[in-house]
């Protein structure tokens, strides 16, 4: 049943996310105020249907032209998008991930393709967290044009998304476009035939090892309000969660936190538990007094 | 009582109104609709 309701919720904003259908007669994309706000997950804003702005997108965007902008005088530092990632990771963390992006829905629907099944190499865990730190913040910020304009490198070079929610229905969409599509293009059809075979495979392999928007969401998993309670003395050690968890977050024996940055609570795990030892924790008050002493 | 919820989320909230004084959506909104051919692999 909770499944089915995450399916729902991830459809709906994978629906809301696109809701422009009008594309095809008004022009290429999207070009009223909702592009103002930033989108819950990682869903390109070149996409032809979008209506609002990739957080990620965003952010790179507001590092590249930050000594630009700084040498003209104008204090643009992204303080609006880190706000808004910072209020959406406090509140529940992770979760937009599991439940709300439309490219985590993508790789769920290729991993049910019905063939072996590979786990994932756990050191490739920190991939987000360096695409984050390199990709987003530090090549926008740092390699400028002459002007003072830096690049996004995510986007340009790395992110699956855009070529699959941007690139491909742009050039279907205006054969104008396609001399243009030369190695750049190439290589990042390369990327995301990668990462469509990897999804295959292995589960949501691009959020577990290349999303830094999931890295910055993971960041805050342990200190959101929202946050996951496990009963270590309830468990039986049946692995359940384990066997289910989409990311491989292996808390029942101790090696993992069950608010682990991996975690994308997609709540399988407190559903799935035949001892109840998972529930899911939405306040303000501590642990008990009663609790921290035993 | 857990504090860092509520310190993250007051932060965050004192930085998001910050951008939108600044004038912030304005500046994404402008990229966000000039269609970045580069930016998306093309061109």
């Amino acid at each position: 049943m909770m499944e089915k309701k995450r399916r729902v919720s991830q459809y709906i904003f994978t629906l809301l996310g696109n809701s422009y259908w009008f594309f095809p007669w008004d022009g290429p994309i999207y070009q009223g105020g909702l592009k103002k706000l930033c989108f819950v997950g990682l869903n390109c804003y070149s996409c032809p249907a979008a209506v609002a702005s990739c957080p990620i997108g965003a952010l790179q965007n507001f590092m590249a032209g930050l000594r630009f902008n700084l040498q003209a005088g104008s204090f643009l530092f992204g303080f609006y998008v880190l706000g808004f990632l910072g209020m959406v990771g406090a509140l529940v963390g992770r979760l937009p991930c599991g439940w709300m992006c439309p490219f985590g829905l993508i790789q769920e629907w290729l991993y049910k393709i019905p063939l072996p099944k590979i786990s994932l190499w756990r050191p490739l865990r920190w991939g987000p967290h360096l695409m984050l730190i390199l990709f987003v913040i530090t090549l926008p910020l740092l390699v400028t044009d002459q002007v003072g304009f830096g690049y996004t490198w995510f986007c340009k070079y790395v992110c699956p998304a855009g070529t699959f929610e941007a690139g491909l229905p742009l050039l279907a969409l205006q054969p104008e476009l396609r001399p243009l599509a030369g190695m750049l293009f190439n290589w990042k059809m390369a990327v995301l035939v990668a990462i469509m075979t990897w999804s295959v495979f292995v589960s949501r392999p691009f959020c577990r090892t290349m999303c830094p928007l999931g890295a910055i969401y993971g960041l805050m998993n342990r200190f959101s309000l929202m946050r996951l309670h496990f009963e270590e003395d309830a468990c039986v050690q049946c692995k359940a969660c384990y066997t289910i968890c989409p990311t491989g977050v292996s808390f029942y024996n101790g090696r993992d936190d069950i608010n682990s940055s991996a975690c994308i609570r997609c709540l399988r795990c407190s559903h799935i538990c035949p001892a109840g030892g998972v529930s899911v924790e939405f306040s303000l008050k501590g642990p008990s007094k009663k609790a921290v002493a035993e | 009582m857990r504090i860092i919820p509520l310190f993250l989320f007051l932060i965050s909230s004192a930085f998001f109104v910050a951008g939108i004084l600044l004038g912030e959506p304005a500046s994404l909104w402008q990229k966000a609709v000039a269609l970045c051919m580069s930016c998306i692999g093309i061109g």
